[in-house]
């Protein structure tokens, strides 16, 4: 065998060829991330100068007008009149801030270009003013701030320009420039370069240095590498990276989607775990009804699911028309059986009344009372997770080697000692599988509740839920931060959870 | 079970009395609920209920003849099974009913059970007016095609790697991998959904379709499955000069077709029925994908239930009539699944 | 117990897995039912047990017509192939679990599991589970607890399957005394003909539902009653040279021949099989009617024994022969036949002519 190996792993392969192949490839990719990496930087800097100027510009017009008219206007109807005066005429505000900004990029000064400013804008203001002595007097007025108002103007101009940096510049491309991708991520493209230069360097020396045998034996691994490269890419990115990733927003408080944050710290858990003195704490309240959904919803179905399992499992006719019937609901989207069940359980119309009246019992409001949110959800939670388990469960049941069953009749063994004794004892380990994947399950409930609820949380935000806390901080409050201390938070208690589970059943399995 | 009833004996005698008993108390459980459905009052009801549950007790300790305990169990196992199986059709029978009733029948109370007329498709005309519910259709099969695509191939690649292809730190990598399975989904949408931001990729249908473009769990299935073909298969194949790409593509795949074909229908499965990744990646109205689109259709038309159950409708059926016609792969599919999470 | 099995029928379906089988066993007998797969011998002990009905006959346990009645009124003990021992319980929970089910008292089971556990030898290994067995021990439990409520009759399928060569051996000697000591009527079922060969009191041979053979061990191997008893038992197995019956003559189709013995007086001109085992062969020195002139082909040596492959009648064969001789490849001996273990039957029906 491992004589046929050998043979197998002759030249035969072109190990050597892979190698030379990677090596093109991976340095012809590496040259191109690094041009990317450089050419977004050039973009992201240029984008930056030029909205850098932008503000310098804006700032310096905004500045000059706004001193202007204190200064020149002694009473509030002169402030009134010159506001008025010199905020209209965009278009011309517009030729000025051009002016402005074509100036600054020249280099001039900002002082000598708050004060061109004011020259124009004060012909604009004396224009308007029919006044022969009136007209004399602001300009008398404008003339005697001109010198401060341009240093203040500059001041602000320099302060809104340097306010400019690149976290700003990304949050207002973010959604209009099409090349953001490249000028966001420029340092990892530049280090990916790098990086895959260097790779291909160093397969390149060991190629040249290796012989025949070394070549294929490279030629092996990146033939695995090239296998696995796309999987691992995927994990990678979308799972290993944010899981280090959230965990360290967890600790980033205040942060953004852009990435800006106030500081590291604990404020985001705290935040959750406290909330906001005064108001209610939806993340506990979601923590309290999650667990209550979980302890109602799991044990019950578990159970009905054993019993119907049980059913199932007898010799039956129709049991296709029965198997694809218990199956059913497994298949269908939360959102469009829940809106369904959303119909069933409404207070005038719905089927769910309809038949309780019938037993005498009066009209519920299954949606709208506070009280009845958890119930609800909890009927439609046992209801979609009866499938799966009963699936389940009865997989369990049929591995039960029949043996057991007949030497226990031929013992004498009636059918309740025999359920008792040995299919209980038997499928436990089933129903132990079957109680944490739902329990696990359970505690990301979230569809459910948005569906159900007409997309709130409960009809007066009382059903919130672990997941849809999450949610809310992502979607609606943008606090990433505190979403992921949450996301954590219930990771840390669904493992506990799984783990107190595995540790109660550990003598239920026998082999 | 083994056929033990075929040789036992008929004649094993049970008492007249028992079985009169028995019979009668069966007759007063039921007329239980009957009569209160015919109007009569709640404790009349309860009344027969008690009685009926007596007399069946004492039957059953007199012992009723067998033929007669063996006729009822059976009978009482389908009527339970058959309830049961009521409860969970009935949603999709309510749903489909009130997607062919007009608006004034929604409106009935007591609610009538059938729509007065069942060709009535207007509903769905008007649901297709109001949302684009056709392009939503549309967006949620490319997103399933390209998602079954594209995650069966890195797992079919990877599974192959961690199966046969030998190089360090494989067991420890796949054991890596496992415990990383355990991480749930919510906790990384968070920086997912940043990454598709700054990737520019929001509010485009690629979103819903790479960062599932991975999946360690159907990797660890397929893995499991290429596991038992005998490695012998592979090195006559490579001494006969195949490579390994030809191997995998013309010998692995086609002989781990069950496997792949429950990865692929699981697959389907959850993209299809997906809602809150695209409800948070995926802005316009043109893109969204029907979960979602039915969603934002509920938020517009919320009163108009008819509306809704027919758009439900046509969200649901395609995955129904998946599933009448791979039920036991799926079946099969989900119960080995479950047992190996 | 003595267990009478009347005209015995089992069809499934079409098929015929049984037919008319008839035979009686004696109290506190061993008995074996052999055969190859598919001969019904699973069949038949299904029916005694009562897990599948009859299609037709009766069975009759110390007279008394079981036929009707449910496993768990026939007083039988069970052993399947793969034991079925209940992994959630204990040894001691899984002999005593039949007691429970009859309802004997917690003081009294234990003490009676005890004495099964004894009789088993696996006294110390009581709070064991049965994942922690091995095949052999778990296996004394299955017995112990078929025993342990004293059946009339104790019934075994196939027990040392599932078991190494060298556990086999043990264990069948195991099955043999505990047997002895309780001396319950015992079934058991299997296809391997050494085993029942050693330790039956009675072997039946099956063949595709019906009853060949039913006698002692030893009658079955020294007085075959058809060519499948005689080709089914012995190790190794019976030589058989084709040929036709003429003048008290059995002669090949290349001519050799050989005189047949007294008494022996077939058809003339039958086809017949001259059927001698291995070891009923002697070395003689001469050429004589009732020798048979062969070729060494090949040599085995043995230890004590040779065994050589030889060729008369163009029909190669094995014999056991005295070492003493040194025989080579190409010698030509002649063999005598002995009185035992020597037989003539016919080709066609397999009836047994001498």
């Amino acid at each position: 065998m491992a004589g046929e190996r050998e043979r197998a792993r002759r030249p035969r392969r072109n190990g050597p060829g892979r190698v030379r192949l990677h090596i093109v490839l991976l340095a012809l990719l590496g040259a191109a991330a690094l041009l990317g990496g450089v050419v977004g930087r050039r973009m992201l800097e240029s984008r930056t100068e030029g909205l850098a100027r932008q503000a310098r510009a804006s700032a310096l017009l905004e500045e000059t007008v706004r001193q202007s008219v204190e200064a020149a206007s002694g009473t509030e109807t002169d402030k009134a009149l010159l506001s008025a005066v010199s905020t209209g005429a965009s278009s011309r505000k517009r030729a000025l801030r051009e002016a402005i900004a074509a100036q600054a990029a020249q280099g001039t000064p900002d002082r000598e270009i708050a004060a061109a400013a004011l020259g124009t804008l004060k012909e604009g203001i004396l224009d308007r003013v029919a006044d022969e002595a009136r007209r004399a007097e602001i300009a008398g007025r404008l003339d005697a701030a001109a010198p401060g108002i341009a240093l203040a103007a500059g001041a602000e101009a320099q302060r809104q320009a340097g306010e400019v940096n690149a976290a700003a510049v990304r949050m207002q491309l973010q959604v209009s420039e099409p090349w953001y991708p490249l000028m966001y991520y420029y340092a990892a493209l530049l280090f990916a370069g790098v990086f895959l230069l260097l790779f291909a360097l160093a397969l390149l020396l060991l190629y040249l240095r290796g012989d025949e045998e070394k070549r294929a034996g490279m030629g092996r691994r990146l033939e695995v590498m090239d296998y696995l490269l796309p999987f691992m890419a995927g994990v990678l990115a979308f799972t290993l990276y944010p899981i280090v990733r959230v965990v360290i927003m967890s600790f980033q408080e205040r942060y953004r989607l852009e990435g800006s944050f106030a500081g590291w710290g604990p404020g985001n858990y705290r935040y959750v775990l406290e909330g906001i003195p005064g108001t209610t704490n939806y993340f506990l309240q979601g923590l309290l009804n999650t667990l209550l959904y979980v302890l109602y919803t799991v044990p019950i179905a578990t159970a009905l699911a054993v019993v119907i399992a049980y059913l199932l499992n007898q010799k039956l006719r129709f049991s296709a028309l029965f198997q694809t019937a218990y199956f059913l609901p497994m298949v269908t989207s939360v959102t469009a059986v829940g809106l369904v069940w959303r119909w069933i359980f409404n207070r005038n119309f719905g089927v769910l009344n309809f038949i309780l009246s019938l037993f005498g019992v009066g009209q519920v409001d299954f949606l709208q009372k506070a009280g009845n949110s958890l119930t609800v959800l909890v009927i439609f939670g046992i209801w979609s997770s009866l499938p799966f388990t009963i699936i389940l469960l009865l997989s369990g049941l049929q591995n039960i080697d029949e043996t057991y069953y007949t030497v226990a009749r031929v013992d004498g063994a009636k059918a309740f000692r025999i359920f008792r004794r040995i299919t209980v004892p038997l499928l436990a380990p089933t129903i132990g599988l079957v109680l944490i994947i739902n329990s696990i399950s359970a505690f990301k409930v979230f569809t459910e509740v948005k569906v159900l609820f007409s997309g709130y949380p409960g009809p007066v935000k009382n059903l919130y839920t672990v997941v849809y806390y999450i949610y809310d901080m992502m979607y609606e409050n943008r606090e990433l931060g505190r979403a992921a201390a949450a996301a954590i938070l219930l990771f840390l208690i669904i493992f506990a959870f799984t783990m107190l589970q595995r540790f109660i059943q550990r003598r239920w399995k026998y082999d | 079970m083994t056929d033990l009833r075929a040789s036992r004996d008929l004649a094993r005698p049970g008492t007249g009395l028992g079985t009169a008993l028995f019979l009668l108390g069966v007759l007063g459980v039921l007329a239980a609920p009957a009569s209160l459905l015919l109007g009569g009052s709640r404790p009349l009801a309860l009344a027969l209920l008690a009685l009926g549950a007596a007399l069946l007790t004492a039957g059953l300790m007199l012992k009723p003849a067998r033929r007669v305990l063996s006729v009822s169990g059976r009978a009482l196992r389908y009527a339970l099974l058959t309830l049961g199986m009521l409860v969970m059709v009935f949603p999709f029978f309510w749903m489909l009913s009130s997607a062919l009733k007009t608006a004034p029948e929604m409106n009935y109370f007591p609610p009538s059970l059938l729509p007065r007329n069942w060709l009535n498709f207007e509903n769905f005309r008007i649901a297709f007016e109001k949302a684009p519910f056709a392009r939503y259709f549309l967006n949620s099969v490319l997103v399933l095609l390209g998602s079954v695509t594209v995650t069966a191939l890195t797992t079919i690649l990877a599974a192959f790697a961690f199966t046969r292809l030998e190089f360090r730190g494989r067991e420890v990598l796949f054991s890596l991998l496992l415990s990383m399975m355990m991480v749930p989904f919510e906790m990384l949408i968070i920086t997912n959904y940043q990454t598709i931001v700054r990737v520019g990729l929001y509010d485009s249908l690629w979103a819903l379709v790479l960062p599932f473009m991975s999946s360690i769990f159907y990797t660890y299935i397929l893995r499991n499955f290429f596991q038992s073909i005998p490695a012998g298969l592979y090195w006559s194949a490579r001494v006969d000069g195949s490579t390994n790409w030809v191997y995998l593509w013309k010998v692995m795949v086609p002989i781990a077709r069950p496997s792949l074909v429950t990865i692929i229908l699981l697959n389907a499965l959850a993209s299809w029925n997906s809602f809150m990744w695209p409800l948070l990646v995926i802005k316009s109205d043109l893109n969204r994908t029907l979960p979602f689109g039915l969603y934002t259709f509920t938020t517009e038309v919320g009163a108009n239930n008819e509306l809704l159950m027919a758009a439900s409708s046509v969200v649901v059926l395609p995955m129904v009539l998946l599933f009448l016609f791979a039920r036991k792969q799926i079946v099969r599919g989900v119960a080995r699944g479950g047992i190996k999470g | 117990m003595e267990v009478v099995m009347r005209g015995l029928t089992k069809h499934f379906g079409p098929t015929v897995a049984v037919d008319d089988f008839s035979v009686t066993l004696g109290d506190g007998e061993l008995v074996c039912l052999l055969g190859p797969s598919g001969c019904g011998k699973s069949t038949v002990l299904n029916m005694l047990a009562g897990i599948i009905p009859v299609t037709a006959g009766s069975i009759l346990f110390d007279g008394e017509d079981v036929t009707r009645l449910p496993p768990e009124q026939r007083g039988i003990g069970l052993v399947f192939q793969n034991y079925a021992l209940y992994p959630h319980m204990t040894v001691m929970g899984n002999i005593t679990f039949p007691l429970e089910i009859q309802k004997v008292p917690p003081r009294e089971r234990e003490e009676r599991a005890r004495g099964m556990a004894d009789l088993v030898h696996m006294s110390g290994l009581l709070s064991r589970k049965p994942k922690e067995l091995s095949g052999g021990q778990q296996q004394r439990v299955a017995i112990a607890r078929a025993l342990v409520k004293r059946p009339r009759l104790l019934l075994l399928d196939e027990p040392l399957s599932n078991l190494d060569a060298r556990l086999r051996l043990e264990m069948r000697e195991e099955i043999r005394r505990i047997q002895q000591e309780t001396k319950v009527t015992t079934v058991f079922v299997t296809h391997d003909q050494e085993e029942a060969m050693s330790i039956s009191d009675h072997i039946v041979l099956m063949k595709e539902g019906r009853l060949q053979q039913h006698d002692r061990p030893q009658q079955l191997y020294n007085q075959p009653v058809n060519q499948f008893v005689a080709d089914f038992l012995g190790n190794p197995p019976i030589n058989n040279f084709p040929g036709e019956a003429r003048g008290g003559f059995f002669v090949a189709p290349d001519g050799a021949r050989v005189r047949l013995r007294e008494g022996c007086a077939p058809p003339e001109g039958a086809r017949v099989n001259l059927s001698v085992r291995a070891e009923s062969f002697t070395l003689e020195d001469g050429p004589d009617e009732g020798r048979m002139a062969s070729l060494v082909e090949s040599v085995y040596q043995t230890g004590k024994e040779e065994m050589a492959l030889l060729r008369f009648g163009g029909t190669e064969f094995r014999a056991y022969l005295s070492a003493d001789y040194g025989l080579k490849p190409g010698d030509a001996v002649h063999l005598g036949l002995k009185d035992r273990g020597v037989f003539l039957f016919d080709r066609a029906t397999g009836e047994r002519y001498c």
